[in-house]
């Protein structure tokens, strides 16, 4: 069995466990795989999902994408310079060692709860980890490597182009796709603190209202909304590899 | 001793694969207390036949027998020599070298006791509570000979163990093992890419052919223990080890 | 004892001078928010030192040792839970590479889908309780330690599983003697990792909907427009997990010093 097929197989047969649990519990507050599927149906048509999902995209992205330059280009700054990391190095661990979410009433007295509130969230949930990520790659550039490249004359700039960069690279990807999963959460998290509108409050708000099936179809479209964009990162990093290697 | 009856392997990535032959009909006798180096081509099937020995793989077809009892799985009467020295890196040297009496039941008081005149035979006393990475590789392969040695097998079989030390450490280590063997003979096998060490270890040098391979020829090596100082320059010594190249060399060229 | 030659563990010297720049950037920090707490008004941003002051009071008050209390409970509930349930399965997953492709897809969704998102369905569940709590701090933490613990034990080196079966071990010897130690390095540093997400499951539940322990305070004094209470209370919390990330990561470095540190988080 092909490693797709075996996880086609592996999702079909978690859907017909569910299911069957599901009923044997029958309890409320755990809808059946079905019943979340027509609740999903539901949301679909009335076109809820798409409206308050775009508000949340237009939040990740914004706080993303900051999150991507910033946190890459300050990890690759710490792995460069010993100076920098030195200096930066436990604003770093405090960042990655904290409970994200308590800054966020922090930036409501600051920005109110506002839509730059929840893309400010979204980037500080994902920021660190790709800092952390760049550091490492671009401090686990081969130091023989870089011995060669000098031996043979390399400018500093030949060196970070040639070396450092394609040998930091896979670091610096999977940092972005360790920090994209973060955003998300972050996204939803603070969404369900402070927004009005967005995923993370349609979850709130059915929550309270004691609709479980109605929430786990909004957690699948979570779940397929972080399957899309990682896609979509994975594409975008694609693109810029062919167009580099031009 | 050790016997070889025809015995054919052929290494699977999984169970059902086809496989590539790596041994087709090998036959060979060690006799006790002899020291054989195998020599042959990369990939010929060198540590394979050690494994064979130990019990770790069984042949396709053939067998294996010890003194005329067939070998069905490990934990026979030998110790192993890995080429990566294989430590346990949560361990250290006094441990390490106790592992097999640990895995025997053996009291601690008195395994290590046996460890420890064993990590004092293999000259690495004062490093007993050392961890391998605060170790040389040559001590670590230290390590790994008194940890074959502590359970007093008949049979030691060595896998390349010397290939990743520097000339000067890998001498010694030579010099060390031949004094072993001296002062407590054991039936040794000694897998090595050296044409130099397989001649200066072994009594007897048996020649591997190219995958799937067999045994191309063996030869005695016409000296006596104990050897002289300065075997670089015995003619024997010389010579055979000029054969041995150039049989090598022929192999070489025929295959290409 | 006497040092041996080998024994000398080999770490740089830091630089003297990296704690006066380090002091330099924190005061030129607490200067900045100092000057623009003042502009702005102590309801908006509150200054650094009425956050200090505010910090002060509030760690003679009972109020922040009760809620600390409760929240803790939860805490250690929730995350010896992970522990206990995540580590076994993990080690079991890793050794079964069949039972862990199987599972792979769902932990792997797990891992990335925000466990926020069911904490209105556990107040269903279960109401508003202590127990609610330590199950979020449970769901945050679980995943991460069964994939970091399976993957360790995938990974043991296949070469001393050989070497072992040479010297006759049996199974279980070589689970006990092989794949346990060999696993402690990931083990550990599962339990960090699982540590840290359940504090974030610790906050993300008090936070959202609940309103308990310390996360509480925090919603109260911000309904109280006390805002200095509120970044007080932030840097408690932030000080907490840094001091104990720190302390997992030494003792991981202490238990288990023969794995080089090599994760990056």
């Amino acid at each position: 069995m092909t490693p797709r097929a075996a996880g086609a197989a592996s999702i079909v047969v978690t859907a017909l466990a569910w299911e069957a649990a599901a009923r044997l519990v029958a309890s409320p507050v755990f809808p059946p795989c079905s019943a979340v599927l027509v609740a999903l149906g539901a949301l679909v048509r009335d076109g809820q999902v798409f409206t308050n999902v775009a508000a949340s995209l237009a939040a990740l992205t914004i706080g993303f994408g900051a999150a991507a330059g910033i946190g890459a280009a300050v990890g690759a700054a710490m792995g460069i310079s010993s100076r920098t990391d030195d200096v930066l190095g436990p604003y770093l661990d405090a960042g990655l060692a904290s409970p994200m979410l308590v800054y966020v009433p922090v930036l409501i007295t600051i920005g109110g709860a506002s839509r730059a509130t929840e893309a400010a969230t979204v980037f500080l949930y994902a920021v660190f980890a790709i800092a952390a990520y760049a550091r490492a790659g671009v401090r686990g550039a081969s130091a023989p490597l870089i011995e060669m490249a000098r031996a043979f004359g390399a400018t500093r700039a030949q060196v970070l182009r040639r070396i450092i960069w394609p040998g930091a690279r896979p670091t610096v990807v999977a940092g972005l796709r360790v920090g994209l999963a973060l955003a998300v959460k972050g996204l939803v998290t603070g969404e369900m603190l402070i927004a009005s509108n967005g995923i993370g409050a349609l979850i709130r708000l059915y929550g309270g209202r004691f609709q479980p099936a109605r929430v786990l179809a909004l957690l699948l479209v979570i779940v397929v909304m972080t399957r899309l964009a990682t896609a979509a990162l994975g594409t975008i990093e694609r693109r810029a590899a062919s167009l580099e290697a031009a | 001793m050790i016997t070889f009856h025809d015995c054919h392997f052929a290494y699977r990535a999984h169970p059902t694969d086809a496989g590539v032959l790596v041994l087709d009909g090998i036959d060979l006798q060690v006799r006790d207390y002899e020291i054989v180096s195998v020599l042959g081509p990369s990939g010929c099937g060198k540590t394979t036949l050690l494994r064979m020995i130990a019990g770790l793989v069984r042949p396709d077809r053939g067998e294996v027998t010890i003194d005329g009892r067939a070998v069905t799985g490990p934990g026979r009467d030998c110790g192993f020599v890995f080429q990566d020295h294989a430590l346990l890196p949560w361990a250290d040297v006094l441990s390490n070298v106790a592992f097999g009496l640990e895995l025997r039941g053996v009291g601690r008081v008195e395994r290590e006791d046996r460890a420890r005149a064993l990590v004092q035979t293999v000259g690495l006393a004062g490093f007993e509570r050392a961890y391998p990475r605060q170790l040389s590789g040559g001590m670590q392969q230290r390590v790994g000979l008194a940890r074959a040695l502590a359970l007093e097998p008949s049979t030691l079989l060595m896998d390349e163990p010397f290939g990743s030390l520097d000339a000067q450490t890998r001498r010694s280590l030579q010099d060390d093992l031949v004094r072993l063997h001296a002062a407590a003979p054991k039936t040794i096998v000694f897998v090595t890419h050296s044409v130099d060490e397989a001649v200066r270890l072994g009594d007897r040098v048996v020649l591997l052919g190219r995958r799937p391979s067999r045994v191309e020829a063996s030869f005695d090596v016409p000296l006596r223990r104990p050897r002289p100082e300065g075997l670089d320059s015995v003619p024997a010594f010389v010579e055979m080890k000029r054969d041995l190249w150039a049989r090598l060399r022929s192999q070489a060229e025929a295959a290409s | 004892m006497t040092t041996r030659t080998w024994d000398r563990r080999v770490t740089p010297p830091r630089d003297p001078a990296v704690w006066r720049w380090r002091l330099a950037v924190a005061m030129a920090l607490v200067l900045v928010w100092e000057i623009l707490g003042r502009s702005a008004g102590t309801l908006l941003l509150p200054s650094a030192s009425a956050t200090a002051v505010a910090l002060a009071r509030l760690l003679v008050s009972a109020a922040l040792w009760r809620a600390l209390a409760s929240s803790h409970a939860a805490l250690v509930l929730g995350f010896a839970a992970a522990a206990v349930l995540g580590a076994p399965l993990g080690l079991v997953l890793g050794r079964r590479p069949a039972a862990g492709r199987a599972l792979a897809v769902q932990l792997d969704a797990l891992m990335v889908t925000p466990m926020s998102a069911i904490i209105p369905l556990v107040i269903l569940a279960a109401g508003l309780s202590l127990w609610t709590r330590a199950f979020v701090v449970f769901a945050f933490a679980a995943p991460v330690i069964v994939v970091t613990v399976e993957a360790g034990a995938r990974d043991v080196d296949t070469r001393l599983v050989e070497m072992a079966r040479a010297f006759g071990a049996s199974p279980r010897q070589i689970a006990r003697r092989i794949i346990l130690p060999a696993a402690r390095p990931a083990l550990l540093t599962a339990l960090r990792l699982g540590l840290g997400r359940a504090f974030s499951g610790m906050v993300v539940s008090e936070l959202v909907l609940m309103a308990a322990g310390i996360g509480g305070l925090i919603l109260r004094f911000q309904a109280d427009f006390d805002a200095a209470s509120v970044y007080a209370v932030v840097v408690i919390v932030v000080a907490e997990a840094v001091a104990l990330m720190k302390t997992a990561a030494r003792l991981e470095r202490r238990l288990a010093p023969w794995q080089p540190p090599g994760a990056v988080t």
